[in-house]
């Protein structure tokens, strides 16, 4: 029985390192928003990032990623996202993070430019749903709910410029993502975003693919006007 | 003179160590969580011996600091059942410098299956109490000293291979004593003393967090006593676990088999349990499982309990919960061991 055991344990170990031999370093793929939404929520339900400030959430992220078994990748993206969207409880810390979403879009650190859909589903889908209709795995958490792109009232009553602003900066619970996403593709995401509510059928049944070019929006019509 | 000279060079040993010190010692302290409950229990329902009372189950504190940079310490001091029973849940350092790979050294909660390491907070225990095998089987919450590494990589973007491996001092008891007595007699050094032979165990898994599923097994193996004739007695532990998750719907089970050693023979244990939920809107869930365990020692030792409830989410962090427990026996299902649980906890 005791070398049964052995062998068991030893057959385990052959397992265990062939699967991490296979295993491929890509890591860090997906967003912080998205590692949170899918990986915090198999437990519990999703807390509002503003329940904690930055330090509660760089400890608890620390600790809760060993019981949700995260890569290191997942770990950084997640707790750096929780630390943009953390409850600001100094004025410093306001000032601190004001500074660096400046110098995020001074030197616009996101790598590669992505389309409006890849920042969605990477960023946004979250909370605001896989159909836009402000019903994603974290929007139970959130009073106001996050807002229904679906709703042809969003577009009515919004700018382009206001919709950039809410991206960039933050507004009510959403965080600020000026550090995640760059200038350019805000532009784009917001011409995304109001455009949504003209094509989308209320029962949200089209993908969010399928809205057409965004680039050809409005919001890049108007925006190429305010630039030099 | 000499009292001014012993002061000063403290006064100065003190001082070296403080300004040497890593700025996270003094700097950034410690942040504090945990987690509390209230519960009125009826055990016995339709019996005479019908038993009511209420217990805070669980106000436990949870503390998580940064020591230095990749390293930090986490511990869990709890109070149980109205501060009746106090004890460190677990209390260990990690080390997160290593890609993929953290070093966990200290009391832990054995990483083994799903249900042993994730029972707490109350909250994500859908239905409060354990089900079957994970008392008398697996011995939760099983705790104990040791050093467990602990990693995860990726398989592609949507999923990721995990792993534990870890040597603890174990399980420490006489022969054929119950598991759980020998978690309790492994709590009590004093009594069994110490012995030389760690117990090790593993667990490997794959997770699709995305996809919403997750499948791992697990292993654990020990010297637990030792014979008459001076022979080592061995505990196995085997266990499989396996969740699903989609659109507000989960389904998990768990399998845990236990092979004990005793003069001549092994003692077979066997648990586990089935549990499906599902979220209806965004505040209520109810909830259903099944468990049942098969033990060496005949028919009036196997027990089967189903279990429905019910969660209102008043916040992310605060549930009220309801469950009712029917217990079975050889004779089947019965009403008077029947059990009545109402629940209000939060995550602090």
């Amino acid at each position: 029985m005791y070398l049964n055991v052995i062998s068991g344990v030893k057959a385990l170990g052959l397992l265990m390192v062939t699967a991490m031999a296979l295993a491929s370093p890509l890591d860090g793929q997906r967003s912080g928003p998205e590692i949170w939404g899918a990986n915090c929520g198999r437990c519990h339900l999703i807390q509002p990032t503003n329940r904690y400030d930055a330090k509660a959430w760089e400890d608890i992220g620390l600790h809760m990623a060993i019981t949700a078994r995260l890569t290191s990748a997942e770990t950084t993206a997640v707790i750096d996202f929780l630390k943009s969207a953390a409850r600001r409880v100094t004025a410093r810390e306001e000032l601190e993070q004001a500074e660096i979403i400046r110098v995020a879009s001074l030197i616009n650190i996101t790598p590669a430019k992505r389309t409006p859909v890849d920042v969605y589903e990477s960023q946004c889908k979250v909370c605001h749903g896989a159909s836009g209709k402000g019903d994603g795995v974290a929007a139970a958490v959130y009073n106001p709910k996050p807002t229904d792109f679906t709703d042809a009232a969003f577009a009515a009553s919004r700018t382009p410029e206001q919709v950039v602003a809410a991206i960039t900066d933050g507004k009510n619970a959403m965080p600020p993502f000026a550090a995640t996403i760059s200038p350019e593709e805000v532009r784009a995401l917001a011409g995304y975003l109001l455009k949504l509510g003209e094509v989308m059928p209320k029962d949200g049944a089209v993908a969010l693919g399928g809205v057409g070019d965004p680039m050809l929006s409005r919001t890049d019509e108007q925006t190429e006007r305010d630039e030099p | 003179m000499r009292k001014r000279l012993t002061a000063g060079i403290v006064s100065g040993v003190l001082a070296a160590i403080f300004m040497g010190s890593p700025t996270g010692i003094l700097g950034q302290g410690l942040t504090v969580s945990g987690y509390a409950d209230f519960e009125a229990v009826v055990n016995n329902v339709n019996a005479d011996d019908t038993d009511f009372y209420f217990d805070n189950h669980h106000f436990n504190l949870i503390m998580v600091g940064s020591i230095v940079e990749d390293l930090f310490a986490a511990f869990e001091i709890e109070y149980e059942h109205a501060g009746e029973e106090i004890a460190m849940e677990y209390g260990y350092f990690g080390y997160t410098g290593l890609k993929d790979v953290r070093i966990l050294a200290g009391k832990f909660i054995l990483p083994f299956g799903r249900f042993n390491k994730d029972l707490h907070p109350t909250t994500v225990n859908k239905i409060p109490g354990r089900p079957h095998g994970f008392r008398d089987i697996l011995p939760q919450t099983y705790n104990d000293v040791g050093l467990w590494l602990s990693g995860a990589s990726s398989i592609n973007d949507d999923g990721r291979f995990v792993w534990d491996a870890y040597a603890v001092n174990g399980l420490l008891g006489e022969e054929g004593d119950g598991i759980r007595s020998l978690r309790d007699n492994d709590r009590e050094k004093a009594t069994f003393g110490r012995d030389n032979d760690k117990a090790v165990g593993a667990r490997i898994g794959v997770e699709f967090p995305y996809a919403g599923f997750d499948i791992g097994t697990s292993i654990y193996t020990g010297k637990y006593a030792e014979s008459t004739t001076a022979e080592s007695l061995r505990l196995n532990l085997y266990g499989v676990d396996a969740s699903y998750q989609t659109n507000g719907f989960t389904l998990r089970g768990e399998l845990v088999h236990a092979t004990q050693q005793i003069t001549g023979k092994d003692l077979k244990k066997t648990g586990g349990y089935v549990q499906a939920s599902y979220m209806v809107g965004s505040r209520f869930e109810p909830v259903v499982r099944w468990s049942a365990r098969d033990m060496p020692g005949g028919t009036q030792d196997d027990l089967g309990r189903f279990a429905v409830g019910a969660s209102v989410y008043v916040t992310p962090a605060a549930a009220i919960r309801a469950a009712f427990i029917i217990n079975s026996e050889k004779a089947g299902f019965g009403t008077e061991n029947n059990g009545l649980i109402l629940q209000f906890n939060v995550i602090l």
